[in-house]
């Protein structure tokens, strides 16, 4: 086998955009679902110019997303399909997760801290 | 291969009524799916009902089910092979297997009802499709995260034959990580996913940071937290102290009359980024368990030194 050749993972890639079609292709769904996720607040294309026409229906066209709206996206759609959740069940949902990650991550460091504290 | 028991699987009695092997696969679901759950084995678990659930649902998949299961198709060895000549209905219609991962399907599953349907794609070599995009966890020390380095993961990548049947082969990829990448962080390596089908264009591979459990510092954002032990001399007096941080060790004064709990902060000793975080250093005033007769005769100096202080006087004494 030969030597596996380095791959640079380069932090510029992270400030990768993708365009609606794109994103619909990738996560296999219709456009019209992307766009009631954006409606239902699941995910926002990032913010450009924000005048009146960019929320506009004709503009959905110029959307643009980044890579963790994409990856919220992939989420969002399995457990759409996996679970039959409807969206404002999705919307919910996602939002408890994330308020349960962020709960999680402060109990790690605050048993972290408080470890510290008892007699060792 | 091992036979395996769709009813306990789905926690259901072998008698169990379509509509209570449907609530019990949705309770399940819920409970195991990997974007939900944070159970170790959550993925393979998923499969695995998604898989006995295909079956269960289906009146004729579960009649031959329930019929190699009676049959005992098991061998001495504690083996499962279908008998000879077996051939599932399923596996003569087009749409045999229908479930939404299909292709994840266990080798068990697949000598009972075949892989048509399921597992094959389309096999008009004009049929384009993108690669699947693919998603990796990269748990990193901090030390790794904050130097930057190189690590080698190995990846499941679905690669598909020219009839378009669903194989999985193992891909090495040696990274390099930047220096100064944060927990949460995702990294796209565009083209490192999925190959396309069709002469379509492969897929990315993304990956997501973790941090592993540090023995000392604790990460805040963008800064590192440290719980620094003094002795009640040192706070008392003020001291200068080395102190380990992500980039060495480095001198901190400590001033004098600190306090348990009080932080200090070392500028820029973070995590790095075009905006690096901070060192945030925790005091914690900290006794040795014994004292000689002599330090326990100094400390009584002491108390009778500093008989007007009351450290308890927020509590209304």
């Amino acid at each position: 086998m030969s030597t596996p050749t380095i791959h640079i993972a380069d932090i510029e890639h992270t400030a990768a955009l993708f365009s609606l079609s794109e994103i619909c292709e990738r996560c296999g769904v219709k456009t019209e679902i992307i766009v009631e996720m954006v409606e239902y607040g699941i995910v926002a294309p990032v913010t450009q110019s924000l005048t009146a026409e960019s929320h506009a229906v004709h503009a959905q066209h110029s959307w643009q997303f980044n890579l963790d709206a994409l990856i919220r996206l992939y989420r969002a759609q399995r457990l759409r399909r996996d679970l039959e959740l409807n969206l404002p069940g999705l919307a919910l949902s996602l939002e408890l997760m994330d308020q349960v990650d962020t709960l999680k991550q402060q109990i790690t460091t605050l048993r972290h801290e408080l470890s510290k504290h008892r007699d060792e | 291969m091992e036979f395996k028991d769709y009813y306990k699987i789905l926690g259901v009695t072998e008698t169990a009524d379509a509509s209570a092997i449907k609530t019990s696969y949705r309770k399940l679901a819920r409970k195991y799916h990997p974007d939900v759950s944070k159970e170790e084995n959550a993925e393979h678990k998923f499969k695995e009902l998604g898989e006995a659930y295909e079956v269960l649902k289906d009146e004729t998949k579960r009649s031959e089910y329930d019929q190699l299961r009676k049959l005992g198709a098991q061998q001495a060895d504690g083996g499962f092979r279908p008998p000879p000549g077996w051939k599932s209905a399923a596996d003569f219609s087009d749409a045999g297997n229908t479930g939404p991962n299909s292709e994840h399907f266990s080798d068990f599953f697949e000598s009972i009802f075949g892989n048509a349907g399921g597992n094959r794609r389309q096999s008009n070599e004009r049929f384009r499709v993108r690669g699947e995009d693919l998603h990796y966890k990269m748990a990193l020390l901090l030390e790794e995260a904050q130097r930057g380095g190189q690590q080698q993961i190995t990846l499941r990548v679905p690669q598909s034959d020219t009839s378009g049947l669903v194989s999985h082969v193992d891909k090495t990829l040696n990274i390099k990580i930047p220096a100064g990448v944060t927990p949460g962080q995702r990294i796209r390596l565009a083209g490192q996913g999925a190959p396309g089908i069709g002469g379509a264009e492969a897929g990315d591979l993304f990956l997501e940071i973790e941090f592993a459990p540090h023995p000392h510092f604790t990460v805040d954002g963008k800064n590192i937290v440290l719980t620094l032990p003094i002795s009640p001399w040192e706070a008392a007096l003020g001291a200068t102290i080395e102190v380990p941080t992500l980039s060495g060790k480095v001198n901190l004064k400590i001033p004098k009359g600190s306090n348990s709990g009080d932080k200090l902060r070392i500028k820029g000793k973070g995590l790095s980024s075009a905006s690096p975080g901070d060192q945030l250093v925790i005091l914690r005033v900290t006794l040795p368990k014994e004292h000689s007769e002599a330090a326990e005769s100094l400390y009584r100096q002491l108390a009778e030194q500093e008989s007007t202080f009351n450290p308890r006087a927020t509590l209304g004494e």
